[in-house]
């Protein structure tokens, strides 16, 4: 099928179309509003995240201009990346620990340091960016944090080489995908899986290869994959629609 | 392959630019206007969180769209938000504005109305092709849907919108402003 298959809107419809398009405009304010929450949460993360270097780099702009991320105060910034630093050590800690290479005291004093009694942010209002920003973050869970990724750059090369690599693995799973050949997909899955086994992208790849088993008609298997997705990322935003696809056994959007 | 450059900036420029754009699919998915601070806050966190996954040599709207998508997914679901993006009108309308200030909100409210007669998943196919122009294999590509599947849906919302682009002005022509649908639960 293509563009010239369709059906044409009529003049009434296309008029609709041309008389309300067009960006809808936020609420004056907006825009700086959110990006003061969105400095305090990104800061309340600490070191991961967008892989920016964590809560510091998360407040190095200046607010000079409508919508910038704005500077939070230094004791902030300390506060964000003692705790993201403490996160960063604790799930670094957590990971060794599994491997025998360090011992489980570690993660217990990190995890009485994260968990220490503080409001939520939910319940402060958000006009004061200060009181979002403190109360942010320690309300941060461990277990929503991305690893810490190394600084250094030769880590960073071969990150951006991995990445890479995994990026072109699942374009090609969903190329596949996408012209119907769930087989394929889930051949290329396979191969990211073992090739990296916890990539970057390994939610993305797990989610797509419940949707290209649902897709090929293998429900049982789908939904026992399904559940091992809930199981490793209860929190992922695809949740739903990889529950929807194993259950109904159609193609869901990932 | 190129080292990663520090992404805050990057994060950063894509906030300032494409926050409007941002939004404005969030109203077109029907989010409304009370909680659109708080899902676009809570969507570019999560756009933060997996700012390393964007390809820079792909368009950034459709990405963003594929968030905006998820989130107007997951808000639609919750029961409180059953109500239709016409409850706010009468606070908007209660300020003096410009005549053409105000016939553009009318235009936009209409064409919100019309969109929110299409189902969800249909809507952001069909929002992506005939307001955002972008082309349906990176339609496809974002919601990770086969391309057939994309120009079925595109099919569909059209007759959909096509319809209700007609029973709006027919509402219209006869006195009666969309706000009729009020209360309706959204889909």
């Amino acid at each position: 099928m293509s563009d010239a298959d369709l059906p044409e809107l009529d003049a009434t419809a296309r008029a609709l179309l041309s008389a309300g398009g067009g960006t809808i405009e936020p609420a004056p304010g907006a825009q700086d509003r959110v990006a003061t929450r969105l400095a305090a949460s990104i800061a309340a993360l600490g070191p991961g995240g967008g892989g920016g270097g964590g809560g510091a780099s998360a407040t190095s702009n200046a607010s000079t201009g409508t919508g910038t991320l704005p500077r939070v105060p230094m004791w902030v910034v300390g506060a964000a990346f003692v705790v993201g630093g403490a996160i960063g050590f604790g799930v670094h800690g957590a990971v060794a620990a599994r491997d025998g290479s360090t011992s489980s005291t570690t993660v217990v004093t990190v995890a009485k340091t994260i968990e220490a009694p503080a409001p939520s942010a939910s319940a402060v209002p958000s006009g004061s960016s200060e009181a979002v920003a403190v109360a942010s973050v320690p309300a941060i869970s461990p277990s929503s944090l991305p690893l810490a990724p190394d600084s250094s750059s030769a880590t960073r090369f071969n990150h951006a080489a991995d990445l890479s690599e995994e990026r072109k693995i699942l374009d090609d799973a969903r190329a596949a995908f996408g012209r119907g050949d769930p087989d394929g997909a889930v051949a290329k899955a396979r191969a990211h899986e073992r090739r990296f086994p916890h990539g970057a992208l390994s939610e993305e790849r797990d989610a797509l290869w419940v949707q290209a088993l649902a897709q090929a008609g293998k429900s049982d298997e789908a939904r026992a994959r399904a559940a091992k997705f809930e199981q490793n990322y209860p929190e992922s935003m695809l949740l739903p629609s990889v529950k929807a696809a194993a259950q109904s056994g159609r193609k869901v959007a990932p | 392959v190129q080292p990663i450059a520090p992404t805050h900036d990057r994060f950063q420029a894509v906030f300032q630019a494409e926050f409007a754009y941002v939004c404005t699919s969030l109203r077109r998915l029907g989010v409304g206007e009370r909680d659109l601070e708080d899902v676009a806050h809570d969507l570019f966190v999560e756009v933060w969180k997996r700012f390393t996954t964007y390809d820079p040599a792909r368009p950034i709207k459709p990405w963003l769209f594929a968030f905006a998508f998820r989130f107007a997914s997951d808000y639609r679901r919750l029961a409180r938000h059953k109500v239709e993006v016409f409850v706010e009108r009468d606070a908007e309308e209660t300020a003096p504005r410009a005549d053409e200030l105000l016939a553009k909100r009318d235009a936009q409210r209409t064409l919100l109305a019309a969109l929110e007669s299409i189902d969800v998943e249909r809507r952001a196919v069909f929002i992506m092709f005939e307001l955002d122009e972008v082309p349906m294999q990176e339609i496809a590509g974002s919601l990770g849907i086969p391309t057939n599947t994309a120009y079925s849906r595109l099919r569909l919302a059209r007759e959909e919108f096509q319809a209700a682009a007609h029973r709006l002005a027919a509402q219209r022509a006869s006195g009666r402003a969309p706000a009729a649908r009020e209360g309706k639960e959204a889909r």
